[in-house]
C-alpha cells in the first residue's frame, strides 16, 4: 500500500470517529447537490420553499424512494434489478382486477398486490441465483415478463377510478394524515425499516458483504444464495408496496404505469453515493438522491421549462452530484 | 384471465364495440357538433368506401402500435370488424410496448417476406418507419397508413384525424369558455411524436391568437402520473389557473385528481381522445370536454379504401376520420353511440 | 564520484567506492505525502548489468522510491540524472521514452488478447497510409523479444490461458522496448512458486549479460541473495546502507530492515501434543486430490509442501466445504463430520484462513469490525439476527488488542491496513467464531519480516490453548522452521512425511518437484 493510501485511510477513520457525523459525511455530496439547488430554486421561485410545494415534493418523491430503498439492497449485493418498474405494474393490475372485476374487498385485495410484487422478486432471486445468471441479464428478462403479464391481464386496458368500487382505498395514496401524505408516511415507513436492516441485522451485515466480496463472504460461511434471494424479495416488496401507493395515488391501474421508474431509481442510488459495484452506500444516501431527483422536476415545472430542457438538466445534475461526491472523496 | 367474462365496467372500457349501426351515428354527431373538423369528403367516410362486395379474399396486415391503448384497440376493432365484412383476412401484427420503431421496420419487413397483398400500417415513429414502407414498395406491396402520417414512402392513402384541426377546437373552446382571459396549462404529449407536436400546434393556433391567454406549456408524455405531478406543481406556482388542456385523456384525468385534492373545482379541463373514463368525467361535470376522434372509422375506411386499391380503383389520397367536442350537454348520447 | 555527492543521512553507511558508470542515478531524493515523510534525501545509483535490489519493510519508502523512477511521483527534492545528464521523468511515458521500463507488481495485460498483441498494445506497428496494423509486424516483434529473453512461448497463445509466472515474462517482454536500458521489477516473484521464480532469475540473468541495468524489489530476502549484485536497504524512508551482496547476509539485511536484532525468526513454541483433533481419510477429486489422508493433534503444526497445483489449497478447500469431495472421511474429535459447506465446517469449529487474504480472506471494502464479526455474527451477544454496530465495535476492539491489530480504530476499512494486520483481522474473524482447528494457507505471503513473527506467535498462542493447526506453505524455511511434521504434496497425493528434525530443504524440495520417487521404504516416510 501506497504511503498516499495509508494517509487517506487515516482522515476517512477520523471523519468516521462520531456515527452520526459519518453518515452525514457520506451522503455529503448528494445532500450538498440538493441544498445548493434548493436555494437556487428558491432565488428563481419563491413558492418553491412552501410547505405545501414541499408537500408536493415529498408525494412525488415516494415511488422513487421506496423503489431506490429495494434498489440500494439490490445494488449493495452487487446486482442490479431493471423490472421493479414492471412488478409495480403487475402488482398494480392484479390489484385493480381483483377489485373491480372480482368484487374483492380492499384490505386482501391489497394484500395480494404486495405479496404479488414479492413473488416477484422471489423469482428474480431465484434465476439469479439457481441460474447463476448476471441480474442484469435475468432481470432485463422479468422486466419484459412482468410487462407483458400485466398487459396480458388486462388485455392492456387501464382501469380507471377505482375508489368507484373500493372507496377506501385512497387510503394508500391520497389521505393524509397529520397533514402528511400517506404516500409519503408509507415511504417514510419502508426507509427506515430498511435503514434499521442495513444497520442492525446479520442480512444488512451480509448484503454489503456479498457486494463488497462474495467469494470471501462465502469463505466465511455465509449462504449466499439465501441472502441474495431475501435481497430480490425485498426488492419485489417494495415494488409491491409501491404499486398500492401509486395505484391509489392515481386512482387508477395501469399496465404501463412506471414504465421507466427501474432507471430513475438506480439514478437516485447512484446520486446517493452507492457504488453500482457493490459493498458500499446507504439508503440515508437514496432518499436524498431521490428527493433531489423531485426537486429537479418540480423546479421546472415551476418555472415553465420546457420538457426538452428539463430531460438535459435532470441528466446533467446526475452527473453533476456524483461528481460532487467523487471530488469529495479525492479531497479526503 | 385472457377469456374472464366481460363485466359492465369492462365492456364500456371496450371503445367501440358497439355494432356498425350504433358507429354510423358518430360522424354524423361529429358534423353536427363540430363543422370545422368535419370528414373532408363531405361524406360518410363509413359508408363512402364500403362494405366491398364481391372482391378477392386478400390478405391484409394490420401493423399495430401501443396494443394497451383504448384508441388503437378501436382502431384495430374497425379494421378486423370491416375486413369480415369485406370477406378478406387480416393479421395483426402488434408493436409490443417497449420496442422502439427499429423493431416495427423488423416487422414491416418480416411482413414483405410473407407476401401479404396489402399492408394497412399505424407506426410510432413517423421519420424512422420510411425504410419499412419503402421495404414493401420495392416489393410492390401497397401500404395505406392510419392515424399518423409517414414522413416518406409511398402510401396508397392516409387515413386520420385531422389533429391540428381537432386541437384547435379545443383551443377555440377554452378561450371562448374564459372569455379570452386567463392562464392555461398546456400538457403536451410526447414532443419527439408528430401527433404531439400537431396537437400542441393546432392547440397554440387558437390559444395565441388571443392576446389576454397566457399558456404554460409542460410536457406529460401521454402519462397520466406525470399529469398528476406537474398539476400538483403548477398549482403551487401560479394559483391563479383557469383551464388545463391536454393532449390525451389520462393527464387530463391526472389534472383533475390534481385539482380534487387541492379542492379546487374552478380550472376548466379539456382533455382528448374521448376514452370512456374521461367521457363519465365530462358527464359528470368533473371534466369539461375532451375531443374524440373516430379510431374505427380509420380501421374501417382503411380497409375499404386497401381492398378498393387492390381491386385496381383510384382511391383519395387523404382521409379526414373525423373529431368532435365532447361536452356535458352531448357525453350521454356519446356514450350511448360508443358503448350501447 | 558518486559516493561523496550522496549526501547520505547520518544512519546510512558509507557507500563503497563504485566500480563502473552509474546509469541512472538518484541524488538527495525527499518526497512527503500530508502527514508523512515516504523519502527522505535518499541516494541510489545503478549500473549497466547489474542487479540492484532494493529491500525493506512496507512502508520503509520502497513503492515511492520505485513510482519516481516509473515516473508516476514527482520528487519534492532532489535530482534524478540519466547517463550523468539530469532529467525530468514527468509521467510514465516520458520514463518509458527515456529507456526506463516498469514491470509493477500487478499485472497490466488483457487476458483474452494473445501474447503477441499484448507486447505491442499501444505501440503496434502500422503501414499504408491509413494506419492500419501491421499484424505479421506484430508478431514478428513478439517473437524476436519473447526470443531476446530466451522464451520458446508461442504468441499467439491466448494470456489467460498461461501461469502466472509466464505471465510475468509476457510482461517482461512488454516492457522490455527495444531501447530499454533500465528495468524495474517490482515484487516480481509475490505470486510465484519457488521453481517459477527460479525461471523468472534465469531471464534476469539473460538479460543482466547483455547489460541491462535492474532494479528489482522483492519482499523475499532469498530473491536478494539469489540474484543480486548489490543491495540498498531502506527503513522510514532513510536509506540505511548500500553493500554488494556478498556483504550482506541475510540475518544482516534483516537487522537493517527492522533497525533490531530478531532474535528468532521463527519462534516455534513446543507443546506435547494431544489427543487427535482431525482426521482426514482418503480425500480423493477427480484429477486433483488422490486419497490424500493424515491427521492432526491438539498443540501440533503440521506443514503442507509442495508446488503450487500439487493439492494443498485444494485439500484445504475440500475439508472447509468449499469444493466437492469424490471420496474422503474426515473424523473430528473423533466423530465422523459431513462438511459441504463453509457453514458446517466453522460449526465444526474448522477455520480457514485462505492463501489470498485480499480475494478469499476479507471483504476489503468492509471495516476491521464488520469482518471480524462475518463469520459468527451470532457470537456477539445480540438477540438472533442482529447484529448491532455497538456490539460489532466491542468485539472488534477487543480483539484489536488482544491481537495487536495495528487500526485507528474499528470502523477503518480492512483495505487500508497492512498485509500482517489484515491477516490478524481474519485471524481475529476465526477466534469470533471459536474454531480450534486453523488451517492456514500461506499465513505470512506478502507480509514484513518483523509481522511474520507476530503471526507465527499468534499461531503458537492458538497451539497453547490446545489448537490444531494444519500449515501451507510455499517458503520452505517456514515450513520447517514451524511445522511439528510435514508433508510433501505432488499431484494431488502424499508423496512424504517428514518430521521436523528429520526435514531439509533440498529432501522437500526433492519431493515436491517429484525427482525423487516415492519408495515404499524410505526413511522419510513416517
Amino acid at each position: 500500500m501506497s504511503a498516499g493510501g495509508a494517509i487517506a485511510g487515516e482522515a476517512r477513520s477520523v471523519s468516521g470517529r462520531r456515527l452520526s457525523l459519518g453518515t452525514v459525511w457520506q451522503t455529503f455530496g448528494p445532500l450538498l447537490s440538493l441544498i445548493l439547488l434548493s436555494l437556487v430554486l428558491w432565488a428563481l421561485e419563491p413558492v418553491f420553499m412552501s410547505g405545501n410545494n414541499w408537500l408536493n415534493i415529498a408525494r412525488q418523491a415516494s415511488l422513487v424512494a421506496i423503489l431506490g430503498t429495494g434498489m440500494t439492497f439490490v445494488i449493495l449485493t452487487g446486482g442490479v434489478d431493471l423490472s421493479v418498474g414492471s412488478i409495480v405494474a403487475l402488482s398494480s393490475v392484479v390489484g385493480g382486477i381483483l377489485m373491480t372485476e372480482r368484487g374483492w374487498s380492499m384490505w386482501p385485495a391489497v394484500l395480494v398486490m404486495v405479496l404479488a410484487g414479492a413473488a416477484c422478486g422471489l423469482v428474480n432471486g431465484l434465476i439469479v441465483t439457481l441460474g447463476d445468471i448476471p441480474p442484469f441479464i435475468v432481470t432485463l428478462g422479468t422486466m419484459q415478463i412482468f410487462r407483458g403479464a400485466a398487459l396480458q391481464l388486462t388485455d392492456g386496458k387501464p382501469i380507471f377510478d377505482l375508489t368507484a368500487v373500493q372507496p377506501q382505498f385512497d387510503l394508500w395514496g391520497t389521505r393524509e394524515l397529520f397533514g402528511v401524505p400517506s404516500p409519503v408516511i408509507i415511504t417514510g415507513i419502508v426507509f427506515l425499516v430498511a435503514f434499521l436492516v442495513l444497520r442492525y441485522t446479520k442480512l444488512g451485515l451480509y448484503t454489503y458483504a456479498i457486494g463488497g466480496n462474495e467469494q470471501a463472504t462465502r469463505f466465511s460461511g455465509v449462504h449466499i444464495d439465501r441472502y441474495k434471494l431475501a435481497v430480490y424479495s425485498l426488492m419485489g416488496l417494495a415494488a409491491g408496496i409501491a404499486g398500492v401507493m401509486w395505484s391509489s395515488r392515481l386512482n387508477s391501474t395501469q399496465p404501463t404505469v412506471a414504465a421507466g421508474e427501474e432507471l430513475n431509481a438506480i439514478a437516485a442510488v447512484v446520486i446517493g453515493g452507492t457504488s453500482l459495484f457493490g459493498g458500499v452506500g446507504t439508503v440515508v444516501g437514496t432518499l436524498i438522491g431521490a428527493v433531489l431527483m423531485a426537486v429537479i422536476r418540480n423546479g421546472l415545472n415551476l418555472l415553465h421549462i420546457s420538457a426538452f430542457f428539463q430531460q438535459i438538466v435532470i441528466g446533467a445534475v446526475i452527473i453533476l452530484a456524483v461528481l460532487i461526491d467523487r471530488l469529495r472523496q479525492r479531497g479526503s | 384471465m385472457i377469456h374472464r367474462p366481460l363485466t359492465r365496467r369492462r365492456a364500456a372500457a371496450l371503445f367501440g364495440t358497439a355494432s356498425l349501426g350504433l358507429m354510423l351515428g358518430a360522424p354524423a354527431l361529429a358534423q353536427d357538433a363540430t363543422p370545422g373538423a368535419s370528414p373532408a369528403a363531405g361524406g360518410d367516410p363509413m359508408t363512402m368506401y364500403g362494405p366491398v362486395q364481391g372482391n378477392e379474399a386478400y390478405r391484409l396486415a394490420f401493423m399495430q402500435v401501443f396494443p394497451d391503448n383504448p384508441f388503437w384497440q378501436a382502431l384495430r376493432e374497425g379494421v378486423e370488424a370491416r375486413a369480415a365484412e369485406n370477406g378478406v383476412t387480416v393479421d395483426v401484427i402488434s408493436l409490443p410496448t417497449n420496442a422502439g420503431v427499429s423493431d416495427q421496420v423488423a416487422q414491416m419487413e418480416d411482413a414483405v417476406t410473407q407476401g401479404y397483398d396489402g399492408i394497412i400500417l399505424g407506426t410510432i415513429d413517423a421519420a424512422g418507419i420510411v425504410p419499412g414502407i419503402e421495404a414493401a414498395n420495392a416489393a410492390g406491396i401497397p401500404v395505406l397508413a392510419v392515424d399518423t402520417a409517414p414522413a416518406g414512402g409511398e402510401l396508397v392513402s392516409l387515413v386520420q384525424t385531422d389533429n391540428i384541426a381537432a386541437s384547435r377546437l379545443a383551443g377555440e373552446f377554452i378561450v371562448e369558455q374564459l372569455g379570452s382571459q386567463g392562464k392555461v396549462l398546456n400538457l403536451q404529449g410526447d414532443l419527439a411524436n408528430q401527433t404531439g407536436q400537431a396537437r400542441n400546434d393546432g392547440f397554440h393556433e387558437a390559444v395565441d391568437a388571443a392576446a389576454g391567454i397566457q399558456v404554460i406549456d409542460q410536457s406529460a408524455h401521454w402519462r397520466q402520473e406525470e399529469g398528476l405531478s406537474i398539476t400538483e406543481n403548477i398549482l403551487t406556482s401560479d394559483p391563479d389557473l383557469a383551464a388545463i388542456f391536454a393532449a390525451n385523456d389520462p393527464p387530463a384525468l391526472g389534472a383533475l385528481q390534481a385539482l380534487k385534492s387541492a379542492g379546487r373545482d374552478d380550472v376548466l379541463i379539456v382533455g382528448f381522445d374521448a376514452i370512456p373514463d374521461a367521457v363519465e368525467a365530462v358527464k359528470n361535470g368533473e371534466i369539461t370536454a375532451t375531443i374524440a376522434q373516430f379510431p374505427r372509422v380509420m380501421g374501417t375506411v382503411g380497409v375499404d379504401l386497401l381492398v378498393r386499391h387492390l381491386n385496381g380503383e383510384e382511391v383519395p389520397a387523404l382521409v379526414d376520420s373525423g373529431a368532435m367536442l365532447v361536452t356535458q350537454e352531448n357525453a350521454e348520447q356519446f356514450q350511448q353511440e360508443q358503448g350501447g | 564520484m558518486s559516493s561523496s555527492t550522496l549526501a547520505a543521512p547520518s544512519a546510512a553507511e558509507p557507500e563503497p567506492a563504485a566500480t563502473g558508470t552509474p546509469v541512472l542515478e538518484l541524488r538527495g531524493i525527499s518526497k512527503r505525502f500530508p502527514g508523512v515523510v515516504a523519502l527522505d534525501d535518499v541516494g541510489f545509483d545503478l549500473r549497466a548489468g547489474e542487479v540492484h535490489v532494493l529491500v525493506g519493510e512496507n512502508g520503509a519508502g520502497k513503492s515511492t522510491l520505485v513510482k519516481i523512477l516509473s515516473g508516476i511521483y514527482q520528487p519534492d527534492a532532489g535530482e534524478i540524472l540519466l547517463d550523468g545528464r539530469p532529467v525530468v521523468l514527468r509521467d510514465p511515458h516520458a520514463a518509458q521514452k527515456l529507456g526506463i521500463a516498469t514491470v509493477h507488481q500487478e499485472l497490466n495485460l488483457v487476458p483474452h488478447l494473445d501474447v503477441a498483441r499484448n507486447i505491442c498494445l499501444g505501440r503496434e506497428p502500422t503501414r499504408g497510409p491509413g494506419g492500419l496494423i501491421d499484424w505479421p509486424g506484430v508478431y514478428g516483434i513478439a517473437r524476436a523479444r519473447l526470443a531476446a529473453l530466451g522464451l520458446g512461448l508461442d504468441p499467439r497463445r491466448t494470456v489467460s490461458t498461461l501461469g502466472v509466472a509466464l505471465q510475468q515474462m509476457v510482461e517482461i517482454a512488454k516492457a522490455l522496448a527495444a531501447e530499454a536500458r533500465v528495468l524495474i521489477l517490482d515484487e516480481p516473484t509475490a505470486a510465484l512458486t519457488a521453481e517459477e521464480s527460479e525461471q523468472l532469475f534465469a531471464i534476469v540473468d539473460t538479460l543482466r549479460a547483455k547489460g541491462t541495468a535492474i532494479v528489482l524489489i522483492s519482499h523475499h530476502l532469498e530473491d536478494a541473495t539469489r540474484a543480486g549484485d548489490r543491495a540498498t536497504v531502506l527503513r522510514d524512508g532513510r536509506r540505511v546502507a548500500t553493500r554488494p551482496m556478498a556483504d550482506l547476509p541475510i540475518p544482516e539485511m534483516i537487522r537493517l530492515m527492522v533497525g533490531r536484532e530478531l532474535t528468532q525468526q521463527f519462534p516455534k513454541a513446543d507443546i506435547a501434543p494431544g489427543p487427535v483433533a482431525i482426521k482426514v481419510e482418503g480425500l480423493s477429486r477427480a484429477g486433483v486430490l488422490d486419497g490424500v489422508s493424515f491427521e492432526v493433534r491438539r498443540g501440533e503444526v503440521l506443514g503442507l509442501a509442495g508446488l503450487v497445483g500439487a493439492g494443498r489449497s485444494e485439500t484445504a478447500r475440500a475439508i472447509f466445504g468449499i469444493d466437492p469431495v469424490d471420496a474422503g472421511r474426515i473424523e473430528i474429535d473423533g466423530q465422523p463430520v459431513r462438511i459441504d459447506h463453509p457453514r458446517q465446517a466453522i460449526r465444526q469449529g474448522v477455520a480457514l484462513l485462505p492463501e489470498d487474504r485480499k480475494q478469499q480472506g476479507l471483504v476489503l471494502l468492509l471495516s476491521v469490525a464488520d469482518n471480524i464479526a462475518l463469520a459468527a455474527p451470532e457470537k456477539l451477544g445480540a438477540p438472533a439476527g442482529l447484529v448491532p454496530p455497538s456490539a460489532r465495535f466491542a468485539a472488534a476492539r477487543r480483539f484489536v488488542d488482544a491481537l495487536r491489530i495495528k487500526t485507528p480504530g474499528p470502523r477503518q476499512r480492512a483495505m487500508n491496513l497492512s498485509g500482517g494486520n489484515q491477516q490478524k483481522i481474519v485471524l481475529a474473524k476465526w477466534l469470533l467464531t471459536e474454531a480450534d482447528i486453523f488451517i492456514f494457507d500461506e499465513p505470512t505471503r506478502g507480509i514484513d519480516v518483523g509481522a511474520k513473527v507476530e503471526v507465527y506467535k499468534l499461531m503458537n498462542g492458538l497451539l497453547e490453548r490446545g489448537a490444531a493447526i494444519v500449515m501451507i506453505s510455499s517458503e520452505l524455511p517456514e515450513v520447517l522452521g514451524m511445522s511439528d511434521r510435514i508433508l510433501v504434496l505432488r499431484d494431488g497425493r502424499v508423496v512424504a512425511e517428514f518430521d521436523r528434525a528429520a526435514a531439509t530443504q533440498e529432501a522437500i524440495m526433492a519431493y515436491a518437484a517429484g525427482g525423487t520417487e516415492l519408495e515404499p521404504d524410505t526413511e522419510a516416510v513416517a
